[in-house]
């Protein structure tokens, strides 16, 4: 288990240390001009120099990277020219309300794919799993950003059920962990909460469908191979009742497998809800980097780019570890 | 060919896949020659009309004529598509193939810069890409590109080890085989399979990514139509009743999405029954 | 009078259902064994034998199998008669683990990896007997303790990929036993074990059936664990029941062309000569999709006559608590 854990928080650190390169050298070392890239198009040559000067672009890259990693983890992620503001806080401000998109998208995902699955698994019918795989490819196809206009077009502009592209709604009395639902809730209003819930509803679904449908078809996949394991037939033999044969015993086994993908998603919907949050205007960390790449305004892009690459890394770790942990077979080894 | 012809027809889902992608590419080569309407036509008179029989699709703010416009969306979008998938698949396969071959430190250093590749979620690396290297067609089809080597390093890589263990190829070497005698007779046989499953999912990533691209600005730049291009577009109309400039253009990437991933299940399935999710 | 036996198995016939057509795998086998006995089920693979023990527990519905005819008698204690083969799903599922249970071939693969030893006994034991969880858990120790692991307390928390082949299949009999089942089926148990852990397991069943008074149906294509361990031997083929003897007598004497070949064929009961080659019975088993009209053994028999190849001989009780399925069995046993 020590063993286990100690691998994987290594081949993070290496894997945060790749990125953060890579993130470097994506703006830094690429034809561009960087100065004019921080600095903006319109700034003058004096105003460049500065720029330069600061950044320390006449240093060797291998400075400049240094410089880079440590202003980065010390917290001076630059300054924002657009919003004016220095670009840590702007980012940390916006942060919550991406997680709380990316988290809600993701428990509507799993739990509406564990439902499917189990149902399709468990009635063995042929028409189920071919409906299945249909709404399985049809739903990793769709592009989110696509399917968000048409959410938007139909449940909003048509039928009115939801709300439009406002973003996230009234903001609760104390911002504690910045989650809107929650905070509704620890401030006892509960109808917030639900007004919260129902600003989420939309571009959740929007965002949630591609992971839906490829976690669903995995879990059906992980589902069947777990269905034919000779301790089944043990269990059949047991006399356990079908019911609890799949739900204590062949979920179980099938979800550990799922899980690490799972993670994997969930890393991926945090940074990737960019065009979804567009649409909504939410005002998350997607909609700050869109600015941020209209208006040319390249520190804020800078710091997302690196801050994604690691919340993926983080994210997958920390799946990584629960496996580890919920895996009878890792934990005691 | 005849045999891989005959066993598509057979499967129901390798057969919608295949012909709804023939059916783009067909709308995408002979459509120009068979609806004459100029898609960069500009008639104000004409702005934001329904689909009809004259508009198929509509009309869009400035009267250009929408069925035109996603015609040569497609041309644009799948042409682009399959030249970044040929590009990835060679540039990302010949570096699995290296590292697989000669291991090493080459291949540790390789394998690292991949991972560091993969931490970045593709469109946001795409996105980097394309504005380090300047808003546009070229950069947003690098960036694309970037994104998808990892998938084919490490399917090649995986390959290239997993056969090396093999005992035909300890053989084949035994009796002096140089690596390129041994890749040509040996490896890339065995391999093509897995590339063109990974090819399919890559071809509808490309199609996705180069439309999320050009959504937020950075990809083919207008007036070029780009179905991305078209949604965005469309977004602003999308809620005052004009729904036509969105739902086509996002309904074609859709279409091409599916049929790239349904073609790459069905040969997933065919060659591999036991990789990923098998059916 | 003797008691009726506890499992009285009459005419039975499984079949599944296959693309290539209907398979027959249990044609017409009849059997029965008295509470507290061993009877030992032998034959290769493909004969029928591990379909007979599955259909007894009803579970080859799951490969698209079913029960076509026969009955299948079982009287657990306390008076009552039922038929198995009609029984309703839910109530057959009261039975399975209760009155009859089943220990399988591969230990390794037979238990759940996320759960522990512990609670995969205690589930049966809480199925069957509705005890609370604290109770549960002491039955489970104690069976663990009863077969034979050493400081359960400690194991009984284990994961089963904590242990190794053998410690497995022991806590395999103490899930099948945790509900004092009256028979027990055994099905292969030691062919995937080490030679000596073999015999501790046979050891093991020996000394619980003792205990316990169960029934037990053990199933094996090994001559040598049969001698050990059944009181009473039934050998089938393709599908049949073609001999069913007392243990010392079918080794003694073997009536059946086929059983005699069986018991040649072990290295050892034939005095070894330099010159002399162990001897094999030739040929191969027919398919079940194509067999012969007549005596499905004689295509392989060195007395097989025309009148062999005309009928299925049927299962003749030959006296002494015998049957043999051969016209020409005095012949035969020279």
């Amino acid at each position: 288990m020590v063993r286990f854990l100690a691998e994987r928080i290594a081949s993070a650190v290496l894997t945060v240390l790749g990125a953060s390169i890579l993130a470097f050298l994506v703006l830094r070392a690429l034809p561009t001009d960087p100065a004019r890239l921080i600095a903006g198009p319109f700034a003058k040559e004096d105003v460049l120099a500065e720029v330069r000067a600061q950044m320390g672009l006449n240093k060797p890259l291998v400075m400049q990277y240094v410089d880079y990693i440590t202003s980065f983890l010390s917290g001076d992620w630059g300054f924002s020219y657009g919003a004016g503001k220095p670009v840590l806080p702007l980012i940390a401000e916006r942060l919550p309300a991406s997680a709380e998109l990316a988290l809600f998208s993701f428990v509507i995902a799993l739990v509406a794919a564990v439902a499917f699955a189990v149902l399709v698994s468990y009635s063995r019918s042929r028409i189920l799993d071919g409906i299945l795989r249909a709404v399985s490819f049809v739903s990793v196809g769709v592009p989110p950003f696509w399917i968000a206009l048409l959410l938007l077009m139909l449940f909003f502009e048509t039928l009115g059920w939801f709300p439009g592209p406002v973003g996230r709604g009234p903001a609760p009395q104390h911002a504690i962990t910045g989650f809107y639902t929650i905070d509704h809730l620890l401030a006892g209003n509960v109808s917030g909460a639900l007004n919260a819930l129902w600003h989420l509803a939309l571009p959740g679904i929007a965002l949630a469908l591609g992971s839906f449908g490829y976690l669903v078809r995995l879990l059906r996949a992980n589902l069947l191979d777990v269905v034919h394991e000779p301790f089944v037939t043990v269990l059949h033999s047991k006399g356990v009742p079908p019911v609890t044969t799949h739900f204590r015993h062949i979920l179980p086994n099938a979800f550990l497998p799922t899980l690490t993908a799972a993670g994997m998603i969930l890393a991926q919907l945090i940074g990737g809800s960019v065009l979804v949050e567009q649409i909504f205007t939410w005002p998350g960390i997607g909609t700050l980097v869109i600015d941020g790449v209209t208006r040319q305004d390249y520190a804020v892009v800078q710091a997302f780019i690196l801050l994604s690459a690691l919340i993926y890394i983080v994210v997958n770790l920390a799946v990584d570890l629960l496996y580890g942990y919920v895996d009878p077979r890792v934990r005691r080894s | 060919m005849t045999r891989a012809i005959a066993r598509t027809l057979r499967d129901p889902e390798m057969l919608l896949g295949v012909s709804i992608l023939a059916l783009l590419v067909l709308v995408a080569c002979v459509g120009p020659f068979v609806w004459r309407v100029d898609p960069l036509k500009v008639s104000v008179l004409d702005s934001l009309l329904p689909p009809s029989w004259k508009h198929p699709m509509g009309t869009d703010d400035v009267g250009r004529d929408v069925f035109a416009r996603f015609i040569w969306g497609a041309q644009v979008s799948m042409g682009v598509a399959l030249a970044v998938t040929i590009v990835g698949t060679l540039i990302g396969g010949l570096l699995g193939l290296i590292a697989g071959l000669l291991g090493g430190w080459v291949d540790l250093t390789l394998s690292r810069i991949m991972d560091a590749i993969l931490a970045f979620p593709p469109l946001i690396l795409a996105m980097a890409v394309a504005i380090g290297l300047g808003a546009g067609m070229v950069s947003a089809m690098i960036g694309v590109v970037l994104a998808a080597i990892p998938w084919y390093f490490r399917l090649l890589r995986g390959e290239v080890m997993r056969l090396r263990g093999m005992m035909y190829v300890e053989s084949a070497r035994a009796l002096g085989a140089s690596n390129m005698r041994l890749i040509r007779l040996h490896i890339l046989p065995q391999t093509t399979s897995t590339i063109l499953m990974q090819a399919s999912s890559v071809f509808s990533f490309s199609i996705v990514t180069m439309a999320a691209l050009g959504f937020v600005g950075l990809g083919i730049q207008p007036p070029v139509p780009e179905w991305g291009t078209m949604i965005t577009e469309g977004l602003a109309y999308a809620l005052t009743g004009q729904w036509w400039l969105g739902v086509f253009p996002g309904l074609g990437i859709f279409a091409l999405a599916v049929a790239g991933n349904l073609i790459a299940d069905r040969l997933r399935d065919i060659f591999d029954p036991k990789a990923g999710v098998g059916g | 009078m003797t008691a009726a036996p506890l499992l009285e198995i009459a005419n039975l016939r499984a079949v599944f259902d296959t693309p290539r057509g209907r398979v027959v795998s249990v044609d017409d086998v009849s059997l029965s064994i008295p509470a507290g006995k061993t009877l030992g089920l032998v034959g290769e693979s493909g004969s029928g034998k591990s379909v007979t023990s599955l259909s007894l527990m009803r579970l080859i519905a799951r490969s698209g199998g079913r029960i076509e005819a026969g009955r299948m008698i079982l009287r657990p204690a306390g008076g009552r008669e039922i038929d198995l083969a009609a029984l309703p799903e839910p109530a057959m599922r009261e039975v399975r683990g209760r009155d009859i249970a089943m220990i399988f071939q591969e230990p390794m693969t037979s238990l759940d990896p996320v759960w522990s030893i512990g609670d995969q006994i205690a589930e049966s034991v809480r199925l069957h007997q509705g005890v609370s969880r604290r109770e549960a858990r002491a039955r489970a120790i104690e069976m663990l303790r009863l077969v034979g692991i050493p400081a359960p307390e400690r194991r009984v928390d284990d994961f089963p990929h904590q242990l190794s082949g053998g410690m497995r299949q022991r806590v395999m009999i103490a899930i099948a036993l945790s509900c004092r089942p009256g028979l027990l089926i055994a099905d292969e148990p030691t062919t995937a074990l080490d030679v000596t852990i073999q015999a501790q397991i046979l050891d093991l069943i020996r000394r619980l059936q003792a205990d316990i008074g169960m029934a037990v149906l053990f199933i094996t294509h090994n001559m040598g664990v049969v001698a050990e361990i059944a009181d009473r031997v039934a050998v089938m083929y393709a599908g049949q029941v073609v001999e069913e003897a007392p243990v010392a007598e079918i080794f003694a004497t073997p009536r059946h062309p086929y059983t005699q070949g069986l018991l040649a064929s072990i290295p050892g009961t034939t005095a070894p000569r330099p010159d002399r080659r162990l001897p094999t019975i030739g040929g191969m088993p027919p398919s079940p999709l194509n067999r012969p009209e007549g005596c499905r053994f004689a295509p392989r028999c060195a007395f097989a006559t025309d009148a062999c190849r005309a009928a299925v001989p049927p299962l003749e009780d030959i006296g002494g608590d015998r049957k043999v399925r051969c016209i020409r069995w005095q012949e035969v046993s020279q």
